[in-house]
């Protein structure tokens, strides 16, 4: 084989790469959204992670780790990670962030970019939820919402069901239909391609 | 007088119909004209957006059309519909994809224009003023402690929520001074309720509802009142949860911003639906001077 030939000096292997080096790119992909445009301007102050009241219980909704991770290309350890789906969106860092990054925000980008490359789990089913009932009904169906999301873990919901049903607040079992549905769904079919 | 196009919100339809039902008679008291719309769809709840961030824009463009084509502003109950409502109306200011929005929607002889404004009860409440709604008032609660509590989608982020409210806003403590009960000053009152992971982390959301249910007992509250219809599933109906996780037992009443008002209007408490919260009002009416 040439010594000097393009495979031998790695240069291809450069281009197409072990995921691991193109993954520095995971940045870009990031703020081609919207929603995570300015994820370059994060100085990794903290200060998101400081007013986040989940991480306040919970240390693995960390904001600040989930913009470093990302920001280092570990594009797989971030979105398979169950951590990106623990924001509740208060916009509490959104308001405090003085470098205007919007990390909750660009949690939101990377939870799209999550679900598009195909991870699951209790965060990604319970979004995805939405799209389906919006599809059939153009609402949310609040009967069914914690049965999709939480699957056989169901029964610790059924005290609270009880109770619901005893004070007439059990959601109806299928939401009223939004009228011109047939509208709601030519728009998902233009620009949700994903759905069915 | 304007009329409204009332968007209550999935919560409002689904498992906080109370709401839905006083509001709807605090609004015929006020004489503010309101109308349900059938062929609007869900906000999105800031789910939709995630799997699908330009459908999520296309839904709204079309629910801000209907009520732009009946010449009517929004008017909501639920803080979630009110924020992402409002954060595709600033997304729509790019007119690159406002077009291609409108290019879909015209199929069906909507246009979005950006006319159509978003108003949150708590909002039209505010225009209408304290003043005014004080001389409507025909049981003035006196006596009854109240811990106000905004729910977050109302007040942050302030350049999409607008500058109706700063970040130390005081209207919900004007309104319920404008009812005769007193307004509790308390740190966790512009906190989050967890509402929004209450199925994907239930620990934290409910450890997150405790710190708020904490701050409102600490002040000596007879109750607390909320604008958002979700902050009420959080902190009504999971305040048994909240409390064995916080390992104690709370009796904290949450009200809805209508049934305060409304109960201040003399509306009856059946009217307001009191009786199908998960925490007992009962006790409020000794409470009344």
């Amino acid at each position: 084989m040439n010594p000097n030939s393009r495979e031998r000096s790695g240069y291809e292997n450069r281009e197409k790469g072990p995921r691991r080096i193109s993954q520095f790119d995971f940045y870009k992909e990031i703020s081609a959204l919207p929603s995570g445009k300015d994820i370059q301007k994060c100085i990794q102050c903290g200060t998101c992670s400081a007013t986040c009241p989940v991480f306040r219980y919970n240390p693995q909704g960390n904001p600040r780790k989930i913009i470093a991770q990302a920001l280092l290309g570990l594009k797989e350890e971030v979105i398979r990670s169950e951590m990106i789906w623990l924001c509740a969106k208060c916009q509490s860092c959104i308001a405090k962030c003085h470098k205007d990054v919007s990390p909750g925000e660009i949690i939101g980008a990377i939870r799209t970019i999550a679900i598009r490359e195909g991870a699951g789990g209790i965060g990604v089913r319970h979004s995805k939820a939405f799209g389906r009932d919006i599809y059939r009904f153009g609402k949310l169906n609040e009967m069914t919402l914690p049965l999709v999301t939480l699957r056989h873990n169901i029964a610790k919901m059924l005290p609270l069901a009880l109770k619901m049903f005893l004070r007439g607040k059990l959601p109806p079992i299928l939401p009223k239909r939004t009228k011109g549905i047939e509208q709601v769904r030519r728009l998902f079919a233009r620009f949700g391609k994903e759905c069915r | 007088m304007k009329e409204y196009a009332y968007y209550p919100g999935c919560a409002a339809e689904a498992s906080t119909r109370e709401a839905d039902k006083a509001t709807q008679e605090v609004l015929s008291l006020l004489g503010v004209k309101f109308s349900p719309h059938e062929d609007f769809t869900c906000c999105g709840a800031g789910c939709l957006t995630e799997e699908f961030p330009k459908l999520n824009l296309a839904l709204n463009a079309r629910n801000l059309a209907i009520a732009e084509k009946a010449g009517r502003d929004i008017l909501t109950l639920c803080n979630t519909c009110f924020l992402n409502l409002r954060k595709s109306q600033v997304e729509l200011e790019l007119p690159s994809l406002r077009e291609e929005i409108n290019a879909e929607l015209r199929k069906d002889g909507l246009e979005y224009k950006g006319k159509a404004e978003i108003l949150h009860f708590l909002h039209l409440l505010a225009d209408i003023g304290p003043d005014n709604l004080r001389s409507m008032v025909k049981r003035p609660l006196t006596g009854l402690k109240v811990a106000p509590f905004y729910g977050c989608h109302l007040i942050r982020p302030q350049q999409i929520v607008g500058s109706a409210f700063t970040q130390e806003p005081t209207i919900l403590e004007e309104l319920i001074q404008a009812t005769g009960a007193t307004p509790l000053a308390y740190k966790e009152r512009l906190d989050c309720c967890g509402f929004h992971i209450l199925l994907v982390d239930e620990g934290t959301s409910l450890h997150m509802a405790s710190r708020c249910l904490d701050g409102a007992e600490g002040c000596g509250a007879d109750l607390m009142v909320t604008p958002c219809t979700l902050c009420h599933i959080s902190l009504d109906m999971y305040q048994g949860k909240a409390g064995r996780v916080a390992g104690r037992r709370y009796d904290i009443p949450v009200l809805h911003l209508a049934q305060l008002v409304g109960l201040a209007f003399g509306l009856p408490p059946r009217k307001l639906h009191l009786g199908s919260h998960f925490v007992s009002t009962r006790h409020l009416f000794s409470k009344i001077q």
